[in-house]
C-alpha cells in the first residue's frame, strides 16, 4: 500500500541530495578510509575537548587522533591562551606526555630529559655542548592550529586550513551561539573502542526510526509519538558540511520532560506509567528539584535552539562534521566524537555535561539521568558490531532510506563530495 | 584443621566490636539500612559491576530497603552542604547512587542489565576526568 505524500517532507527540501540507495563499500573499505584521513580528517576542524578542562597555566590533555595520523598535547599557557603541539620530542620523536592529563611547568622528555616551555619552546637540554651546532629556536615542538567556539576547542591539520573555524560553523551553528555551555561543570566521560565504521556508528545517531525498537524496552515512551507510533524528528537542517534534526519529547516522562528539576514544573501526574510502575525515576524528580546550581528557563535559549519552537521540543541533535555529535537540551547536553581508528574500529568518546548540583537529592537525580542516558548508549551501542559484519559480507550492496533519515544520505554525500574535491585539487 | 573453640565472652565480645564498627558505617538513625552497606560504593564503576554482578532477587531487596526511607534520607542530608558531607553521610549518599544505578534494571529492564545491550565492561566510565564531580 502506497501512503499519501508527506507535506512535511525533508527530501523534498533537500533536492540536491537526491533519493539513490546508499552504497555499502565507503562502510566497508580500508582505501576509501585512507581517503576520509587524507581529504578530510586531515584538512578540517576536530573537536577535541573544553576549556573547562585546563582552567589554569600549565594544565594540558593529551588527545590520540589516529584518523589524522596525530597524539596532541593541548596546554595552556601562563598568559591564559591555549595551544596545541604534536606529542612529540624534536630529539628523537619520543612521545612527551604518556597519561591523558595534567599539570606541568614545563613539558619534559621522558627520554633524554629534553624540557619545552608552555609555549613548545626548546627550554632544556642535557649535555647540550655534546649536540654540534644545536639552534633550540629551530627545535621546538611542532604546532597544531588551534581555535575555539563557544569553550569547544577545536584543531586543525592542514597546513593553511581554508576556512576559519567561525566560518566553518556559523552558517548552520551561529544561531546556537550563546547556549549556555560554559554553565554545565559536571561532565561524565565513558569510552569504548567499537568494531564498526565511525559513519555507520554515527548514522545510527542521527535518525529516530531506530528508537521504538532499540529503545523499546527504555526511552521510546519518553520521545513524543507521531500517529503512527513511531518517533518522528520536528525537523531537520541540512548544511554545507553540518546537519541537525529536532526531536520532541514526552512532558510526562521524566527522561523526556526538558523542564524537569525547574522549580515552575510540577512531578508528572498521569504520567506514562503508573507511578508505583517506576518510583524511583519519581523520587529522582521529586527530591531533585531545586537542587541546581544553575537552571535555563527555556525562553533564554537562544533561538537557534528549539527552532521550530515546540512546547514539547525535548533536544536537538547536532552532528559538527565530521565526527562530532552534539545534542542540547535545556539543562543538560551531550558530546560524543566518533574518533576513527581504521575502516571498521572507532573510538566512542562520550560526554554528558549537566549543572553542578548542590543538594544531595539533586545529585541523585543526576546519577539517575547519567545512568539511564549511559545504558542507553549501550543500547544505541548494540547493533553496531553486527552492521558491521553484516555490511562487510557483502550480501547486500547499498542501503535503502526512508525521509527522516536524510541524514545518513547527507553524510555519505559531504563525504564523497570532500573526498571528490580534494582528489580534483590533487590531480 | 583444628577448631578453635572460643569462649562465650570473647564472642560476645566480638560481635559486639563487629555491630558498633558497622553502626559506624552509616550515620546514626539509618542502621535499618547498615546491612545493605555492601552498595555503598564511590564510583559509577564499583556501582555498575556491582549491579551486573547481582541477581535480580539482590537488586530488588536493595530496591526495597532502600526506598522507604528515601525521604529520610534526603531531609537528612540537605541539611549540609553536598561538599562538606563526612564519611558516614557520604556513603549514605552512595546508597542513593547505587539506587539511581539499578533504577534502570528494575525500571527498565527487568533483569541486572540492559536487554541485549553492549557490553558495559568494553563501555566503562573515565573516572579520572578532568571535570568529573567530587560526588
Amino acid at each position: 500500500m502506497k501512503s499519501a505524500p508527506n507535506p512535511h517532507s525533508l527530501g523534498a527540501r533537500y533536492p540536491e541530495l537526491g533519493s539513490a540507495d546508499i552504497p555499502i563499500e565507503p562502510y566497508i573499505s580500508p582505501a576509501y578510509y585512507q581517503l576520509e584521513k587524507q581529504y578530510i580528517f586531515k584538512k578540517t576542524w576536530i573537536h577535541v575537548g573544553r576549556v573547562e578542562e585546563i582552567p589554569n597555566g600549565g594544565d594540558y590533555f593529551v588527545k590520540q587522533l589516529d584518523a589524522c595520523d596525530a597524539s596532541i598535547i593541548v596546554v595552556r599557557d601562563r598568559a591564559g591562551a591555549i595551544n596545541a603541539f604534536h606529542n612529540v620530542c624534536a630529539h628523537r620523536m619520543n612521545k612527551i606526555i604518556y597519561g591523558t592529563h595534567g599539570t606541568a611547568r614545563r613539558l619534559f622528555c621522558k627520554f633524554h630529559g629534553w624540557s619545552y616551555d608552555l609555549n613548545g619552546n626548546l627550554v632544556g637540554v642535557p649535555d647540550e655542548e655534546c649536540f654540534a651546532n644545536l639552534r633550540r629556536q629551530d627545535r621546538g615542538l611542532s604546532p597544531v592550529h588551534l581555535q575555539v567556539w563557544q569553550g569547544f576547542i577545536f584543531v586543525n591539520f592542514d597546513r593553511k586550513p581554508s576556512l576559519s573555524l567561525e566560518e566553518f560553523l556559523r552558517p548552520m551553528y551561529g544561531d546556537v551561539e550563546g547556549y549556555p555551555f560554559e554553565k554545565m561543570t559536571s561532565c561524565y566521560a565513558w569510552s569504548a573502542v567499537v568494531n564498526c565504521n565511525w559513519k555507520l556508528a554515527l548514522d545510527a545517531f542521527q535518525e529516530a526510526y531506530h528508537v521504538a525498537y532499540v529503545h523499546g524496552n527504555s526511552i521510546a515512551s519518553a520521545l513524543l509519538k507521531s500517529e503512527s507510533g513511531g518517533s518522528r524528528p520536528l525537523d531537520g537542517l541540512c548544511g554545507e558540511y553540518h546537519r541537525r534534526l529536532s526531536m520532541a519529547g514526552n512532558p510526562k516522562s521524566v527522561y523526556g520532560n526538558p523542564q524537569a528539576l525547574t522549580a515552575s514544573v510540577e512531578p508528572p501526574s498521569g504520567a506514562d506509567v503508573a507511578p508505583s510502575d517506576r518510583p524511583i525515576g519519581e523520587a529522582a524528580l521529586r527530591y531533585g528539584r531545586g537542587g541546581t546550581r544553575f537552571s535555563v528557563p527555556q525562553n533564554t535559549l537562544p533561538k537557534g535552539v528549539n527552532w521550530t519552537k515546540h512546547p514539547n521540543w525535548a533536544f536537538d541533535i547536532n552532528v559538527i562534521f565530521p565526527d562530532f555529535y552534539v545534542s542540547l537540551r535545556p539543562n543538560y547536553y551531550q558530546a560524543y566524537n566518533f574518533r576513527p581508528i581504521a575502516h571498521d574500529k572507532f573510538l566512542f568518546d562520550a560526554r554528558v555535561y549537566y549543572p553542578e548540583m548542590t543538594t544531595a537529592g539533586g545529585r541523585f537525580y543526576q546519577e539517575y539521568m547519567k545512568v539511564a542516558l549511559r545504558d542507553v548508549l549501550l543500547e544505541d551501542l548494540s547493533t553496531l558490531e553486527h552492521n558491521q559484519e553484516a555490511c562487510a559480507t557483502r550480501a547486500k550492496t547499498h542501503m535503502v532510506l526512508q525521509d527522516y533519515e536524510i541524514m545518513v544520505r547527507h553524510q555519505f554525500t559531504v563525504v564523497e563530495r570532500l573526498i571528490g574535491e580534494g582528489r580534483a585539487q590533487v590531480a | 584443621m583444628r577448631v578453635v573453640r572460643k569462649s562465650h565472652d570473647q564472642m560476645a565480645m566480638n560481635e559486639s566490636i563487629i555491630s558498633s564498627a558497622q553502626a559506624r558505617l552509616l550515620p546514626g538513625g539509618f542502621e535499618d539500612l547498615e546491612p545493605f552497606a555492601a552498595w555503598s560504593l564511590s564510583t559509577e564503576t564499583e556501582r555498575i559491576t556491582r549491579r551486573q554482578t547481582s541477581s535480580f532477587e539482590e537488586i530488588v531487596a536493595f530496591r526495597n530497603a532502600i526506598l522507604p526511607y528515601l525521604e529520610r534520607i534526603f531531609s537528612y542530608l540537605e541539611q549540609k552542604p553536598l561538599d562538606a558531607l563526612q564519611p558516614p553521610d557520604r556513603r549514605l549518599l552512595y546508597l542513593t547512587l547505587s539506587l539511581a544505578e539499578i533504577a534502570p534494571s528494575v525500571e527498565y529492564y527487568r533483569q541486572p542489565a540492559v536487554i541485549e545491550g553492549f557490553n558495559a565492561s568494553r563501555f566503562l566510565p573515565v573516572e579520572d576526568s578532568p571535570l568529573r564531580p567530587k560526588i
